[in-house]
Formats: C-alpha cells, sequence, structure tokens
C-alpha cells in the first residue's frame, strides 16, 4: 500500500508536529516586515534600474570609430542598440521582458549638426578626456555621442515605461481578458513632464486604451539627461504597448 | 460603424512617422513595451491587484502544475482566507469551501462571467464547470462582492473562473493521466488559430473522459466533459464571443462518518468501525414482501447528473469610450442523488396527494416494496446581462442590468430494484412507480420560478495620480413562486397538498471604495460593501400556505489594507469586519439530501489576511499566506421545539459567543517552487486550525495539515510535440487522516452525541443530531504526460 510506504516515522514526527511547521508563513511574514522596516541590505533593491542606466550614462564613452558610411551629417544616424547590448549592461528591464521586447534599433537620434554645436559641457568634459585628432573628428564624435545619449534616455524611458506597466485588474478585464497593442505617443518636457498624449492606434479594446493612457497620464516620466535633445524643450516618442497573455505559461523552460 | 478620428495631432505625428526623414528628429520610435496579464509571480498564486478590495487571483501557471482533472477548490485552497478541500484527491466528488465563515452557498460563482450557483438552493458543483487545462484564471473576492456581478445569493464575496480564449494559431494540447485508483483521464483541445481576413473568427473544442474508484467503500466516478470557445470579429468593433460546456457523471457517494466510526469507536452502515466504513457491497435481499427495508447498497447511493453552460456576448465598441455588450445565457442542469424509500400500498389515497394508492409494481399486491427514489432536480435558466462601459479620462462608469429566470423542477420519483441491486432507471426519467390514478409515484413535486435581477452602476474617479475613489450601489432583487403538486410527501408535511406561495426579496446594495498610492511600490485600499442572500426556495416548501418569517441574509463588509508591489515579490495585507445580520444557518445532510433553514440572527467576524509572493530568485519562488480571523454568533438561538404544532413554547439555546461553525482561526499556507530548466519541483503545505461544527460549540474537529508535492520534466520538443512535459502529483503525501465538515452555513444547532452535554442539549426540541463528516482523501499519486502541439 501506498500509504504504508509514506507512512514512516519521519512523516509522523512531521505531522504530529504540524502547528509549528505550519507557522513558518508567519516568521517568514515577520522576517520579511522586520528586513523592510530595517531596510536592510540584503532586501535592498538591486540597484533601481533607471540609475543604473543613468550611471551607465554618465560613465566615459569608448572611443567610436568614425563609420566609413558616415558621410553626410544631415542623414539621421542608425543608432542600433541591440537586445545584447542592453542586458550586458544590466539595464533596461525587468527579468520577464524578452530581448524582442525593445525595439530601440529603430530610434532615431536628433539632427547631428545641431548635436554638435550644442553639445553639452559634460559631454565636451568628455571629449576633451580623449586623444583629439582634428576638428572634424571632434565634430562626428559629438554627434555619436548626442545619438548615445538620445538613445541611453529612451532605454531610460523604455526602462521606466516597465516599472509602471500594468494589465488592468476589474472584473471586467479579468473576465473578458482583452489584448491588443495600443500605440501612443508622448510629449514630455526636459523636466519629464507629459506635455501631450495621443493614442496612434486603438487596440480594439476601450478598457486596454483607457489604462494605456492612464498608465501615461499618472505618472511623471524621467527627466532628460542634459546632453539629450539638446536645444529642445521637448521630444515626443512613439511607443506599441502590447497587452498580452503569456503564450506559454508554463514554469518549466528549456532553457 | 463609427470610426476613431484621432486628434489632428496624432494624425500628423502619424503621417510623420511615416516620412521619417522629414521629421525623424522630433519623433524617437521606442518599439515594443509588453504588458502580460500574468506574471510569473509566486507560481501564478498570486496576481499584481490594484483595486480598492481584497482579491486574490490564480492563474494558469499555478493550474497547469497542479493535477489536472475537475478540481477547483485545491486550486485556491492556498489563497488567503480560504478554507476548501476537494472529497477526493482527483477532484471528480467536488468539495467544500467557505471563506471568512462563509460557506459556498453564500458566495456567487461565476464562470466566464455566468453565474453557476443552484438557483434554488444556491449550491455550487466545482466538479462540472470546467477541465483545469481550460482555465486560465480564478479571482476570489474573499469578503465584497463586486456590484457588477450576477448574483442574488452572494453575502460572502464572489470566485469566478475565466476559461482561456481560443488561441491565434493552430494547435492543440493532449493529456493522459494515470494514478492509483485506477485513475486514468484523458483530455485533448484543438484550437482552430485565426481563420479569415476581414472579419477573422477562431475557436477551440475540448473533450475529456475520467475515471476513478473511491478511496473507501466501493463505487466509481465517471466524468465527460465537452467544451466549445469561440471568438469572432463580426464587425471591425464588434465581437461576438460564445462559450460552451457540457458535463455528464455519475459518482457514487462516499458515506460520511461520525467521529465516534471515524475513530473505530463504534461501527458504520456496513458493519466496519473505523475510517473505511462506507456504504455496503451487498444488494437488499428482499425488495417485496413485509421484510422490504431501506439498505445501504452503495449503488443506491449514486449522483448522476448532466449540465450544460451557454453563454454569448457580443460586445460593440460605440465609440472610443463606449462599449456596449449584451451577454444571453443559458444554464441547464439535470440529475439526481441517489436514495430508496420502503412504500406502502396500503397508504391511503389522502397522503398520496388524492391519487389512490400506490400500485406495487413488482406484484400489484398491497405487500411493502423497496423503491429507488431518487431527487431529481431539473434547471432550465435563462438569463442575460446588458451593460455599458464608458472609459472616460477621469472615470470609468459601468452601468447596467441582470436579469433571468430560473425555472427548477424537483420532484422525487420511483423506480424499481431487484435483489442484485439493479435499478430500472437511474436518471430517473422513466418513472417504475405509480398511483392508482396511474399518474407516476412522487416523494416530492414541486416547481419553483425564481426571476432574478439586478441594475448596477459602478464609477470609479481617478482622483489624481494617487487617489482612486470607487462608488458603487446595485438594487438586487428575487422573486420566488412556488407550486406544489400534492405528493406521497411525510404526513406532517405540507407537501401532501396542493398549494403556491410566492415571496420576494430585494435591497439596495451600496459600496464605497479608495486606494491611495503611497509610492510607486506601496499602496493603501479599504472599503465598506454591503451584500445580501435570499433563502434557498426550499424554505417556501417547507413553508407551505403558513407566512414567511425568514428574512434576507444581509453583511456588510469593512476592508483595508496594504499591498507593496516590487520588483523581486509581493505582499499584500487586509483586515476586515463582518457584521452579519440575520444569517441564515444552513445544514445540508448528504444522506439523505435534505437542507433545513434556521434564522441565527447577527454575528460578526474580524480577522487578518494576509499573503507574499516572490518572483522566482535563481529558480525559486515562495508563496505564503495567513489568515487569522475570529467569529462570534452575537444572539440565543429562539426557536420552538420542532415537534410542537400549536402554543409553543419558545426555547433559548445559548448561541451567543460562540464561533461560527467550520471557520478556523487560524490557516496558514506555504508554497515553494524550484524550476531550472526542463525540471520543476514544488512542495505545498496548509495547516488548518480548529473547526467547531455545532452552534453550541459542543462538537470540533481536529486541525490538519497536509503536503503537496509535484514534480515535472519537459522533454526536448519534437516536430509534432512542442511542450512534451511528464508531471506528478503526489497529495496529501503525510497521509494525514481527518475529518472535513459537510455543513453549511449554520450546521446542526448541538451535537447529540456529546456525552458531558448531550443529556442537557437534547432536551432541545430535537435540534441536536449526530454528526457526520467526510474522510479527508488519502495520499494519492499520479503521473500526466502532455503535450502541446
Amino acid at each position: 500500500m501506498y500509504s504504508a510506504t509514506f507512512n514512516t516515522h519521519l512523516n509522523e514526527l512531521v505531522y504530529k508536529n504540524r502547528e509549528q511547521f505550519s507557522f513558518t508563513t508567519t516568521v517568514i511574514f515577520g522576517v520579511v516586515l522586520l528586513l523592510l522596516i530595517q531596510n536592510v541590505s540584503l532586501l535592498k533593491k538591486p540597484l533601481d534600474s533607471i540609475k543604473t542606466i543613468e550611471i551607465i550614462a554618465n560613465l566615459e564613452d569608448p572611443v567610436v570609430k568614425p563609420k566609413p558610411d558616415f558621410k553626410t551629417p544631415n542623414e539621421p544616424v542608425q543608432n542600433k542598440v541591440t537586445p545584447k547590448n542592453l542586458s550586458d549592461s544590466k539595464a533596461l528591464v525587468d527579468s520577464k521582458t524578452s530581448p524582442s521586447d525593445t525595439k530601440s534599433s529603430a530610434i532615431k537620434s536628433e539632427e547631428s549638426t545641431l548635436g554638435s554645436q550644442t553639445a553639452s559641457s559634460k559631454a565636451a568634459n568628455e571629449n576633451e578626456k580623449r586623444p583629439v585628432e582634428n576638428n572634424t573628428a571632434i565634430s562626428q564624435k559629438s554627434t555619436s555621442n548626442e545619438a548615445q545619449v538620445n538613445t541611453r534616455y529612451e532605454a531610460t524611458l523604455i526602462a521606466y515605461l516597465h516599472k509602471i506597466k500594468k494589465y488592468p485588474t476589474s472584473r471586467e478585464a479579468k473576465i473578458t481578458r482583452p489584448e491588443g497593442i495600443v500605440k501612443v505617443m508622448i510629449e514630455l518636457s526636459r523636466s519629464g513632464d507629459l506635455i501631450n498624449h495621443a493614442i496612434l492606434k486603438s487596440s480594439g479594446s476601450n478598457l486596454l486604451d483607457s489604462e494605456a493612457i492612464r498608465t501615461l497620464k499618472t505618472n511623471t516620466f524621467p527627466a532628460f539627461f542634459e546632453d539629450s535633445f539638446v536645444g529642445k524643450n521637448t521630444h515626443k516618442f512613439v511607443v506599441n504597448l502590447n497587452y498580452t497573455h503569456r503564450n506559454d505559461s508554463s514554469d518549466i523552460s528549456l532553457d | 460603424m463609427t470610426k476613431f478620428y484621432y486628434s489632428a495631432f496624432a494624425s500628423v505625428a502619424v503621417l510623420a512617422l511615416n516620412s521619417a526623414t522629414s521629421v525623424a528628429q522630433s519623433v524617437s520610435d521606442i518599439g515594443n513595451i509588453n504588458i502580460v496579464s500574468q506574471d510569473n509571480l509566486a507560481m501564478g498564486l498570486m496576481e499584481v491587484d490594484d483595486g480598492v478590495k481584497a482579491r486574490s487571483s490564480i492563474n494558469s501557471t499555478v493550474i497547469e502544475n497542479n493535477r489536472p482533472g475537475p478540481g477547483i477548490y485545491n486550486q485556491i485552497n492556498l489563497l488567503p482566507g480560504v478554507n476548501a478541500y476537494n472529497i477526493d484527491a482527483t477532484g471528480m466528488w467536488g468539495g467544500s469551501i467557505r471563506i471568512r465563515g462563509f460557506d459556498s452557498s453564500q458566495m456567487g460563482f461565476t464562470v466566464n462571467g455566468v453565474p453557476v450557483n443552484d438557483s434554488g438552493n444556491f449550491a455550487v458543483y466545482p466538479q462540472e464547470y470546467a477541465d483545469t487545462e481550460n482555465l486560465c484564471e480564478i479571482f476570489v473576492t474573499q469578503g465584497s462582492v463586486d456590484s457588477d456581478a450576477p448574483h442574488i445569493g452572494a453575502s460572502g464575496g464572489n470566485i469566478g473562473l475565466t476559461t482561456c480564449a481560443p488561441k491565434d494559431q493552430m494547435g492543440g494540447k493532449a493529456a493522459q493521466t494515470f494514478g492509483q485508483l485506477a485513475f486514468n483521464r484523458s483530455f485533448v483541445r484543438f484550437d482552430s488559430g485565426l481563420m479569415g481576413e476581414s472579419k477573422p473568427g477562431k475557436f477551440f473544442l475540448s473533450y475529456s473522459h475520467g475515471y476513478a474508484e473511491k478511496f473507501k467503500g466501493y463505487g466509481e466516478a465517471i466524468r465527460d466533459h465537452v467544451a466549445f470557445g469561440s471568438e469572432w470579429k463580426i464587425l471591425s468593433d464588434t465581437k461576438f464571443t460564445q462559450n460552451f460546456a457540457y458535463n455528464q457523471q455519475k459518482n457514487h457517494f462516499y458515506s460520511t462518518l461520525t467521529k465516534s466510526v471515524f475513530e473505530g469507536r463504534s461501527t458504520g452502515t456496513d458493519g466496519i468501525a473505523g475510517p473505511s466504513s462506507d456504504y455496503r457491497l451487498t444488494p437488499p435481499s428482499v425488495v417485496n414482501g413485509s421484510a422490504a427495508a431501506n439498505n445501504s447498497y452503495y449503488g443506491y447511493f449514486i449522483n448522476p447528473f448532466r449540465n450544460v453552460v451557454y453563454n454569448a456576448k457580443i460586445s460593440n465598441r460605440v465609440d472610443d469610450k463606449l462599449t456596449v455588450s449584451f451577454e444571453p445565457y443559458y444554464w441547464w442542469g439535470y440529475g439526481n442523488g441517489g436514495g430508496t424509500t420502503v412504500l406502502d400500498p396500503t397508504t391511503s389515497s389522502a397522503l398520496n396527494g388524492g391519487h389512490g394508492t400506490i400500485v406495487n409494481p413488482y406484484d400489484k399486491s398491497s405487500s411493502k416494496f423497496l423503491a429507488y427514489t431518487p431527487s431529481v432536480t431539473k434547471t432550465q435558466r435563462p438569463g442575460f446581462y446588458l451593460k455599458a462601459n464608458w472609459n472616460l479620462e477621469k472615470h470609468n462608469l459601468l452601468a447596467g442590468v441582470w436579469f433571468e429566470k430560473a425555472n427548477h423542477r424537483q420532484t422525487k420519483p420511483g423506480m424499481t430494484t431487484n435483489t442484485q441491486g439493479d435499478v430500472s432507471d437511474l436518471y430517473g426519467t422513466q418513472p417504475g412507480v405509480f398511483y392508482t390514478d396511474g399518474t407516476p409515484y412522487q416523494a416530492r413535486n414541486y416547481q419553483t420560478t425564481s426571476t432574478a435581477y439586478s441594475y448596477f452602476l459602478n464609477d470609479t474617479y481617478f482622483v489624481n495620480n494617487r487617489f482612486d475613489l470607487i462608488g458603487a450601489i446595485r438594487y438586487s432583487g428575487i422573486n420566488r413562486d412556488l407550486t406544489n403538486y400534492a405528493s406521497s410527501a411525510s404526513a406532517t408535511s405540507p407537501l401532501i397538498a396542493n398549494f403556491s406561495n410566492n415571496v420576494s426579496y430585494g435591497k439596495v446594495l451600496p459600496s464605497i471604495g479608495a486606494r491611495y498610492k503611497l509610492d510607486s511600490n506601496n499602496q493603501l485600499f479599504g472599503n465598506v460593501t454591503q451584500n445580501m442572500k435570499a433563502p434557498a426556495n426550499f424554505v417556501q416548501a417547507d413553508l407551505g400556505t403558513k407566512p414567511n418569517n425568514l428574512q434576507a441574509e444581509t453583511s456588510t463588509v469593512f476592508e483595508t489594507g496594504h499591498r507593496y508591489n516590487g520588483e523581486k515579490f509581493n505582499t499584500s495585507a487586509t483586515v476586515f469586519f463582518v457584521d452579519f445580520q440575520n444569517r441564515l444557518a444552513n445544514g445540508y445532510n448528504p444522506d439523505t439530501q435534505t437542507y433545513t433553514s434556521y434564522n441565527l440572527g447577527a454575528s460578526q467576524s474580524f480577522g487578518l489576511e494576509a499573503q507574499i509572493g516572490t518572483k522566482p530568485i535563481n529558480g525559486f519562488s515562495y508563496y505564503g499566506s495567513a489568515t487569522l480571523m475570529k467569529s462570534m454568533i452575537k444572539d440565543d438561538f429562539k426557536t420552538t421545539l420542532s415537534a410542537c404544532t400549536s402554543s409553543c413554547a419558545i426555547l433559548t439555546i445559548p448561541t451567543s459567543g460562540n464561533a461560527v461553525p467550520d471557520t478556523p482561526n487560524v490557516m496558514f499556507a506555504n508554497a515553494i517552487q524550484y524550476s531550472k530548466g526542463p525540471y520543476l519541483m514544488g512542495l505545498t503545505g496548509k495547516f488548518t486550525g480548529v473547526r467547531h461544527t455545532t452552534l453550541l460549540n459542543d462538537e470540533s474537529l481536529d486541525p490538519y495539515f497536509t503536503v503537496d508535492l509535484n514534480a515535472a520534466y519537459r522533454f526536448q520538443p519534437s516536430a509534432f510535440l512542442k511542450t512534451p512535459t511528464l508531471r506528478l502529483n503526489a497529495t496529501n503525501i503525510l497521509n494525514a487522516s481527518y475529518q472535513v465538515a459537510n455543513v453549511g452555513s449554520g450546521s446542526s444547532i448541538a451535537a447529540a452525541t456529546n456525552s458531558s452535554k448531550g443529556s442537557v442539549y437534547s432536551t432541545y426540541g430535537g435540534y441536536s443530531s449526530s454528526l457526520s463528516y467526510y474522510n479527508a482523501a488519502p495520499s494519492f499519486v499520479s503521473m500526466t504526460f502532455s503535450s502541446d502541439f
């Protein structure tokens, strides 16, 4: 009999002391609360992702060689930020975000000439630390820095959106479980205030559209970096908020 | 169809994006942000919430890890406040649930928004509703009933089951389970994937067949379940959704045991002392003649039923603010609960509703005979919802109407049997016993038309980026029209004469709540909500032509709590206080399938429910919940001697200050899971404290602690098998042996067998009784192989 196999002495011991065992929840609760109150480093958030990005943003840039095709400054710079780079910097997204989540590769930088003329002092300082080859190089370098800084801000914004995103939790949402992509535009001021917003493409569900707008409206966004979007009071961003269910809900993977 | 006009600015922005060269400078496209409804929090036992009331949700991640089948209660048993069990390990026999002292008949149940509580007595049969493979979410609102939920019998919260929508890609799933007790279950599902380009539609169809034997005594359960779901975009802004489920099941009952039999101090109906006592294997030796007697042969204690739940929903987006939906549904059920009666052909016509005497179906003689007389219930229940939802910037306004008209036909016909235990018709559709006037014999024969409705208005006001306010009001009512056709009920029952009566209940039920975000991680919430439950329809059958003195029970729930939604873990803690008026005691005896209602007056309960759940940390996830509560009956039970019919003295039974039955003061649950690559292993433990089972608190059940284990391995996918997975589920691995209460809301007043008090309480007008309980399901192991394809 199965029961006979399992009804060992140890099992009986556990069962006799079931009340004591069951109090583990309370103990764990208590410990967690205690740690929370005391703000013990064990439970401290492992460095806020936005801060991480900011720190990385302020790090010295690696020397970037001018790209061979980077000839006409008026062309938009295609600054490729691959998901690999992002995850390497431990920045960006929370753990459940798949790398394909962010299409940052399509990010377009400011007009390069403008950037080179009004590079912030910080960028200039950074440039000063590096060997200066010639004026053209400085100009191209600044442009490239500007683009990278902008990209970093966009990464910051993406990380922030991941932080504030939320699937609706109303009873209606729990029963109908809508899915869809809300394409939204947000215009932010340099301090991160929402100046304007619009739904460019509806998800087909008012529940999701209104949740998207509420998510955007009830939050203040990260301020621009000093040297990002230089010379502009506001900047517009377009993002697809993709409300979805997990295709494979299993906790098992073959990773 | 209304088209969507975006602001001129937005249009410009779209244009701008399409001509990147000219305006690439002013707009940055930052790509996709995925917002997934179900997080990988606490292995699916917890979902992020930001409402104003206590609510816990689980999703398909944890459902998938549990043993597949019809079991619902075991899925949510770890949640705070929930005291639930399945009668057996497979879930095929259903189970029982209590939350904050409210039983399932006091909670509103919905499947995809359709109410599934019995329209007469509000009972819940969880084994009917779904296969767990098709479930994507179960949510439990612990106390404050959702104002837009279709309930007239919910004084203690509501539970909702949501099935997974058909998938966008063509495919399916198959699962095969084998386990102890000859448990064998097959499940197969097909998803069509999206079909059509201009008006895309999709559907799924699933079928399951399950079989298991009882863990004690003789008998089995056989269950077949078909489910269908479809979504079709019939116009650009109009969606048509359907869900259909058919369930057919035949279960032999488990015999409940008194504590004395369970502990081996006396013998049960089969002559066995101890927990293995059950119904007898041997059929009656005489079915016709003076020696005919009721017999506890297991084949007579059977519960065959079939039911259908269908709902459709047409949802139309009128403009970018307003969505209107119309949701008709239909619920059909037919089943019975077995049982036998010794009938006497010499009983006078007056006691047979004037239909003459009963004809002995075996030899037309005047000798007594044994008949199979199940209590048959047939329910036809159409209803609908009409809802309008305005999603405005500062407000989310929901207004609607719910209406249903349930036809509840309850009979108790007679069928023939023999000394082999065969029954002429288990479903009771072909009567085998007749009166001399040719009409079929009935021991009860009445019909109830229950017209239930609710009008609701619900507004969420988003005051600012920290503060939400919710105000809701609903008027819920029910009118019950009962028509009794005279039948061969007992001589003292009003059912022996024709009568009809009509009872109405209705009440305005307000709710207010608020949520305040302290910062991006912490929030406070609170609400005050009034709930109501109308008495069950059998009250009217007991009533006859007497005036109704039973009132609807009302509860006022006060809740306040805190939630922490962090990057690594989430917590929630709720303090609640429930003030209960006109509490209806609802006792159920599964052996006789009879219910009784009493008005217990007022009661109160207060307590704390808390939960914590982590995201995976190095493959480990943890979930814990704790429930601490105190419930107290506030009034003495005033009644008359049950045998008394006129000028009865009032009897006061001192129940004031006692705990509400089957409501433990403490419950704790822990679950831990380790998942790495293709391996997964989980362990859960649940402790449930002492539960009193009588209003006098003179009998109680021991605390218990159960441990379940699950493990899984996923094989490399092949061209056809996308997720080949082998799963082990071992429940109650410590093989804890204990009893669980099957009592309803109020249960018995006193225990007749209490040696110290029994002699005193037995004088309480027959309100004391020998209490019997279900055995807890012993340890059980099953293996499942499943795969998507």
